[in-house]
């Protein structure tokens, strides 16, 4: 087939046309930058008319295409008039298959512009193979748009105020996405105008980024909803007032309106099984090699009490592999000088757990001095500094003893 | 010419070659061969330019120095090669319960990485069974060989053994000189005597120690005796033929039979010399006797370590050069039934590494690196061992052919301990020097090895090692010392098995 797929530079388009040039299709392009892969391209944004070439002997047109910002009234916004642009020109060049990437927030009197936008569209798709695929939340890939957005948002802070956390989102893999996108192209019937492409058991907000910050960050987050109506009026507030910053209240609709849809029967008519979120999840979150690393890091600090050296880091993460059973521990605190309340008294050091893990640490860096801690003071630190610094240590460690025994427990 | 099997490259293996050679005999050497521990290179920083430049000398060949090995004497804590220990047990069919049983297929076997400590056993020592004054040449030559170090000059030069071939003491760290002496200025305490260790390591000629400090950590110089070493030098006896990679399953009168890759060798001698180790070669010789389900006590001489601080050294540096084994020995009188002793070694704790000291101290790992910064200057390590009658081990070779070896404490030895400790905390206070309170601890039967007497002399085999009812088959190991005192044994099993070669040389030439 010969596709034209319109946005395809951006963070769908460019695995889209890869995953279409795969299956051996020929694919013709329309975006404002070049995409990587070496197709037919015409520079397009959706103000500009519909180039006249780009449409010869194209069987199916992907519009991925959409402007976030427009200075515009609604009635008159880019991706209203950009789009139907295209649809007349396909329909003029008499190209039959049209499919409009749309969203499961595209509703009528959705909260959004960007939901009515696509609802407005998705009416106006008259034609038997004119549809409107409504994807839920992308995910997974280059850590770009939302996904990005997203994944630096559950990995910054511990505790994350947010809006909307009850509402449920449906999320979908990238790399089914666009196997549900060029299904649709392919598909010989079309029986249904709107193809949900979307996990159909929800999730709510809130556990969605709960579960980004332990599949992709290996943390803990806590997420505290916040009252929308109080976030649009600090939103208006800050809006009003002369900051260099601004907050598009765009953005907070958008997540306080999130509706769900039943994807399933879609999904099935497509023959598309999604991926377990879960298990998608942790294949994007760093591998094992990249968290006992980060582990070494945590830990080669907490005995050395200085950034660790490289090469003591690799001689950790390659010693936990070989001895300690090559699984990344679960830290109860990313902090290497907290981490000492945690430290077990007693007990082997079983080199799986935090007490072997510590002692592979102590070996590895064995203190010698280079920068933080040492124990070994080759010239002497004379007699009245190692006395105050052996009470000083003693006194630590007689304090810490208590709350280890606590928090050391199982450890 | 006689021919002679000997299987085992050890200290004892080669103690007996050597004679053997040197009379003109025909010697076939067989060795399990996993290779020698590789010598590390001559030209290493020394310890503390290997601290300073963050060198991360513990970790050694594949990182073998990073799996737990609480369970292991320091000085195989820092051999950090794991397939160095690891065939022993499976290799000879033994299976310890309650033991930690020590011993390699290395060539050289446990020479390539041990104490160095070299006493001559006395009357008391061998029971009776044997007169020490039998061993005096085969101490003197077997002296030579090791280039044994130290002094006749000090409170302990008559427990090492006197008169020996001795090249000079090598120097102290100024922890131990300090406490040497302060020994000295207060004059010895009757039941307490201190002084140099005796090492088998060479101060003069040219592998003289470099006082580079990394001892544990393999000699880069070839000072410390290693029989891999004496091996090489073996290798000029025409007369001498080395199998290697072969290990030893089966003996009988005139032949050795065993494995080399699956396939099943022979070998033809007029003797059988076993010298592969205590625990293997009691196999072998039990097995040939048909000696199956009987239960013989093994001994080894049960271990503890504690820690000592010089509290007049706080704050002073550390050394820039020395040796890294023992520095000074102690002996001390038990009393009680057994009218027996305690050999005690005091390591600088300044060349051993702060990670093993710490793994024994409740601290978190960033305090006790603290602790230990402020603390190393004057703290020592000690390390005691009571004589082989405190401990409770046991051998007995199953229907199967496995060697069942069950470890244990003699119920004695937790007090003797508790004495020996308040004995030594009362004489080292008055040196200045404080035991650390909690810092004793009893390591598990058979950690420290010093393995032997399941066969004694005289009791079990004849005063040539040889075993009653299996002809020219002779063990010439640990395995028949009649006892295991608190003294290091390795001097005393090289004098044995030359004193066991020569005599077999001279009946084989007459």
């Amino acid at each position: 087939m010969r596709i034209l797929i319109t946005g395809g530079s951006g963070y769908i388009g460019t695995p889209l046309l890869a995953a279409a040039m795969a299956r051996g299709h020929e694919v013709v392009v329309l975006s404002r930058r070049r995409p990587a892969a070496p197709v037919q391209w015409f520079p397009w944004d959706l103000t500009a008319p519909v180039p006249r070439d780009c449409l010869a002997g194209i069987d199916a047109v992907l519009h991925l295409a959409h402007q976030w910002d427009s200075s515009r009234p609604e009635a008159e916004d880019e991706n209203l008039i950009g789009t139907r642009a295209l649809l007349a020109a396909a329909r003029q060049a008499g190209i039959r298959r049209f499919v409009l990437a749309s969203s499961i927030s595209a509703r009528e009197g959705a909260l959004n512009r960007y939901g009515r936008l696509k609802w407005t569209l998705t009416s106006e798709l008259t034609g038997t193979d004119e549809v409107a695929a409504r994807i839920g939340l992308v995910y997974g890939g280059p850590r770009l748009g939302q996904w990005g957005t997203m994944c630096a948002l559950a990995g910054k802070l511990a505790i994350l105020p947010m809006i909307g956390t009850d509402k449920g989102i449906q999320p979908i893999h990238l790399d089914d996405l666009c196997e549900g996108l060029l299904r649709l192209a392919e598909r010989s019937e079309m029986d249904r105008k709107t193809w949900g492409l979307a996990d159909p058991v929800s999730v709510t907000f809130g556990a969605w980024l709960r579960l980004l910050a332990r599949t992709i960050h290996h943390k803990r987050l806590i997420v505290v909803p916040l009252p929308l109506l109080l976030v649009l009026l600090a939103v208006r507030v800050v809006n009003a007032l002369p900051l260099p910053i601004k907050v598009d209240p765009e953005r907070v609709m958008g997540l306080a309106g999130i509706t769900t849809i039943d994807s399933s029967g879609d999904l099935t008519a497509l023959g598309l099984a999604l991926r377990p979120v879960e298990l998608a999840l942790a294949a994007e979150g760093p591998g094992p090699r990249r968290l006992l690393l980060r582990e070494g890091v945590i830990l080669l600090r907490a005995v050395a009490g200085s950034r660790p050296r490289l090469r003591h880091l690799r001689a950790y993460a390659r010693g936990v592999e070989r001895f300690g059973g090559a699984k990344p521990l679960s830290l109860p605190t990313t902090c290497p000088t907290a981490l000492r309340a945690f430290e077990p008294i007693s007990g082997p050091a079983d080199p799986t757990r935090l007490k072997g893990r510590l002692s592979m640490a102590f070996t590895i860096a064995d203190i010698g001095a280079h920068g933080g801690a040492t124990a070994y003071a080759q010239n002497g630190e004379g007699r009245v500094r190692a006395v105050l610094g052996l009470v000083r240590t003693l006194a630590v460690e007689g304090l810490l003893l208590p709350i280890r025994l606590i928090l050391g427990r199982g450890r | 010419m006689t021919r002679f099997v000997i299987v085992g490259t050890g200290p004892a293996g080669i103690s007996a070659a050597r004679p053997l050679l040197e009379a003109g005999h025909e010697v076939v050497l067989l060795d399990a061969g996993t290779g020698r521990l590789a010598p590390p290179p001559a030209d290493r920083p020394a310890l503390p330019d290997q601290r300073r430049l963050g060198r991360s000398h513990l970790l050694g060949p594949d990182l073998g120095g990073l799996r737990d090995m609480a369970a292991y004497s320091p000085k195989l804590r820092t051999c950090a090669s794991p397939d160095f220990v690891d065939g022993y047990a499976p290799g000879n069919r033994l299976e310890p319960h309650g033991f930690a049983l020590v011993g390699t297929m290395a060539a050289g076997g446990l020479s390539n990485l041990w104490g160095a400590v070299c006493s001559a056993f006395d009357d008391d020592d061998l029971g009776g069974a044997l007169p020490a004054a039998a061993l005096d040449e085969s101490y003197r030559r077997v002296a030579q060989r090791l280039g044994l170090s130290g002094t006749d000059g000090d409170d302990m030069a008559s427990f090492h053994g006197r008169g020996l071939p001795l090249q000079p003491a090598l120097p102290l760290t100024p922890m131990a000189q300090g406490l040497l002496d302060r020994y000295r200025q207060q004059g010895g305490a009757g039941d307490f005597s201190l002084g140099r260790s005796r090492l088998a390591v060479r101060s003069e000629g040219a592998h003289a120690c470099v006082l580079d400090q990394l001892c544990l950590w393999g000699c880069g110089v070839g000072a410390i005796y290693n029989s891999a070493d004496e091996l090489d030098q073996l290798r000029a006896f025409p007369h001498l033929t080395v199998e290697p990679s072969v290990t030893v399953t089966r003996v009988g009168p005139g032949w050795a039979e065993a494995v080399r890759d699956g396939e099943i060798l022979s070998f033809r001698g007029d003797r059988v010399l076993l010298a592969a180790g205590p625990p293997a070669s009691a196999r072998l010789a039990l097995a040939a006797m048909g000696w199956v389900d009987k239960r013989l006590p093994i001994r080894n001489a049960p271990a503890f370590a504690f820690a000592m601080a010089l509290p007049a050294r706080l704050g002073r540096g550390l050394p820039n050069r020395g040796f890294g084994l023992s520095q000074l020995s102690f002996r001390l009188d038990l009393g009680g039934p057994m009218r027996n002793h305690a050999l005690g070694l005091l390591y600088d704790a300044a060349t051993l590494a702060a990670p093993d000291i710490a793994a024994h101290l409740p601290l978190t790992r960033r305090g006790a690196a603290d602790f230990l910064r402020a603390l190393m200057p004057g703290l020592a390590l000690g390390l005691v061992y009571l004589p082989g009658e405190y401990s409770a081990n046991s051998v007995t070779l199953r229907a199967d052919g496995i060697l069942d070896i069950q470890g244990g404490h003699a119920p004695d030895f937790y007090p003797a301990m508790r004495r020996t400790l308040a004995g030594l905390g009362r004489n080292f206070r008055r040196l200045g020097a404080w035991i650390l309170p909690g810092s004793a601890s009893a390591y598990l039967p058979g950690a420290e090895v010093h393995y032997g007497a399941v066969l004694p002399v005289g009791q079990v085999v004849s005063a040539l090692g040889e075993l009653p009812g299996v002809p020219g088959v002779h063990v010439i190991d640990g395995a028949v010392l009649p006892r295991v005192p608190a003294k290091h044994h390795t001097f005393a099993v090289m004098a044995n098995a030359d004193r066991i070669a020569c005599k077999l040389a001279g009946e084989a030439s007459s």
